[in-house]
């Protein structure tokens, strides 16, 4: 066993880096992550609210890619948030096999608890609970939790401090472009994230200063196409190469480089300094 | 549930099926006697029971691999491409089992799992391009009379762990570029949504192949410390 390729959570893709590393093994380890759309004022409020439920809902809120956080700058924060509100109601949650269904369940009992209790935290700790998913969730046996909205989310709170990996998605208000960037920028994750904006110049500057791997612009869920390679920056990605993509064919080969020269013996002569060109 | 249990559609959740390794091009049933449960989501009812492996399982898995790495890395990006090719053709022909597979472990709906195969397909199709992909440079009199040139090497046996989020498509961005590049492959996917990696395993076994490029080893941390 020469290599290992890990997809994961944070702790258990630094404990894989670290120690495979430690035995000499090749390690590409991808972890957690913490994905925000900012939306600023000028952005298409329907749209970013399409955009919001798709992606903050989408396979249960169960993918490393999914929006987690939304960061509503200025004035566009309410109409939003209430944009959103009229959409979820008439998401369908259900059997997975059942053609009508747009959200299954989330994987085991447990993580459905304990994404639950990341609403319950959130109301504790200051948030509006806008719509609690624990109240919409289908009858029955399966692990099912509804759509749950959390307004006026701070960076304190458990609900954005944590990789919840479910359908709880939070809104962070920020007054400024400057003041959603520093948050995306300090956050110990760094995977995809996501502006929603009419302004090409502001999009072009987020994409300069922005520290994550996986960058939209007006696209909720960036996943790099198959030609290019999957990966964020940060503490969702521990070693070098980047998933799938050029980056994968780096990671499984190794290079080897020959100096090739057909004998002449007329050239030949001992020589001990170091190899020069001629 | 005495209600679900008899109704016909749901006859399936009535019975736990067991999901045993995939090693040397064939189901290997586990030795531990350590299972872990597989449930449908969805109903909340157990569905199988996945063998759980033992670090000498494991290294049978690695040792399995290694020995077909001694011809696997022999085949020429030729024969690698046409087989690439078959295996993109495979996959894009039993993309729905697949889907309804992860679906019945993992949850997500099924229009949502078709999606995930249909990007783990991408990464396949990428990987039919490995003749490309891997070419090398060459320098002619770098020296005088002294040609340099490059070319890039498989490692050996390579191991990737995924989650459960994706019981399809991650390990597919892993396994399709590795085996390509001339790697054999270990997968330890989720305990908890195994069984579309036993899926895999067939279906590159049916698409030509050769037994021990791929192999899968369910487990634990046991399974993971002994892989690391």
């Amino acid at each position: 066993m020469v290599a290992v390729s890990f997809v994961g959570s944070t702790p258990i893709a630094r404990y894989i880096y670290e120690t495979g590393t430690k035995h000499g093994k090749r390690v590409q380890a991808l972890g957690g992550a913490k994905n925000h759309m900012i939306v600023l004022p000028d952005a298409d409020v329907d749209m970013a609210a399409d955009a919001a439920v798709s992606a903050g809902y989408g396979s249960a809120g169960e993918r490393c890619m999914a929006v987690s956080v939304l960061v509503a700058v200025g004035d566009v924060a309410d109409p939003l948030v209430e944009a959103i509100k009229q959409r979820l109601p008439k998401v369908k949650v259900g059997n997975g096999l059942e053609p009508a269904s747009e959200m299954g369940p989330l994987v085991t009992r447990e993580h459905r608890d304990k994404v639950a209790s990341y609403i319950a935290s959130g109301s504790e700790q200051g948030a509006t609970v806008v719509a609690d998913g624990r109240e919409t969730a289908p009858d029955g046996d399966g692990f099912f939790l509804g759509v749950s909205l959390l307004d006026n989310v701070t960076t304190e709170m458990d609900a954005y401090r944590d990789e919840i990996f479910g359908p709880v998605l939070s809104v962070v208000r920020a007054t400024s472009y400057d003041e959603a960037l520093a948050l995306v920028n300090d956050n110990p994750y760094g995977n995809g994230v996501a502006l929603f904006t009419r302004d090409g110049g502001v999009a072009r500057q987020f994409q300069f200063d922005v520290t994550a791997g996986m960058v939209g612009i007006n696209v909720p869920i960036p996943v790099p196409v198959a030609y290019y390679s999957f990966g964020g920056w940060k503490a969702s990605l521990f070693g070098d190469s980047h998933a799938y993509g050029p980056e994968s064919i780096h990671f499984y080969t190794r290079g080897k480089v020959v100096t090739s020269r057909w004998p002449d013996p007329a050239t030949s002569a001992v020589d001990l300094g170091f190899p020069q060109t001629r | 549930m005495t209600e679900l249990a008899e109704a016909p559609a749901a006859g399936r959740d009535e019975s736990v099926t067991r999901i045993p390794h995939w090693i040397g091009g064939q189901r290997v049933e586990g030795t531990s006697g350590r299972s872990g449960p597989v449930y449908n989501p969805a109903t909340g009812m157990q569905t199988g029971a996945v063998d759980l492996s033992t670090v000498e399982e494991v290294d049978a898995a690695v040792q399995n691999a290694a020995t077909a790495w001694e011809s696997w890395r022999t085949v020429s990006l030729a024969r690698r491409a046409e087989l690439f090719f078959r295996i993109r053709e495979l996959f894009h022909a039993h993309r729905e089992d697949l889907a309804r597979s992860l679906t019945a472990e993992h949850g997500k709906v099924l229009s949502d799992a078709m999606g995930e195969v249909a990007r783990g397909l991408e990464v396949i199709e990428y990987a039919c391009g490995i003749p490309t992909l891997v070419k090398g440079e060459f320098s002619e009199q770098a020296s005088t009379g002294i040609d340099v040139y490059s070319i890039r090497q498989p490692l050996g046996v390579v191991a990737g762990i995924t989650p459960f989020n994706f019981p399809a498509m991650v390990p597919m961005w892993m396994w399709a570029p590795a085996i390509a590049c001339g790697n054999c492959f270990v997968l330890k996917p989720s305990e908890k949504d195994p069984s579309p990696s036993l899926l895999t395993a067939e279906l590159l076994k049916e698409a030509g192949l050769p037994d021990g490029v791929f192999n899968v080893v369910h487990g634990d941390k046991v399974a993971v410390d002994a892989l690391l």
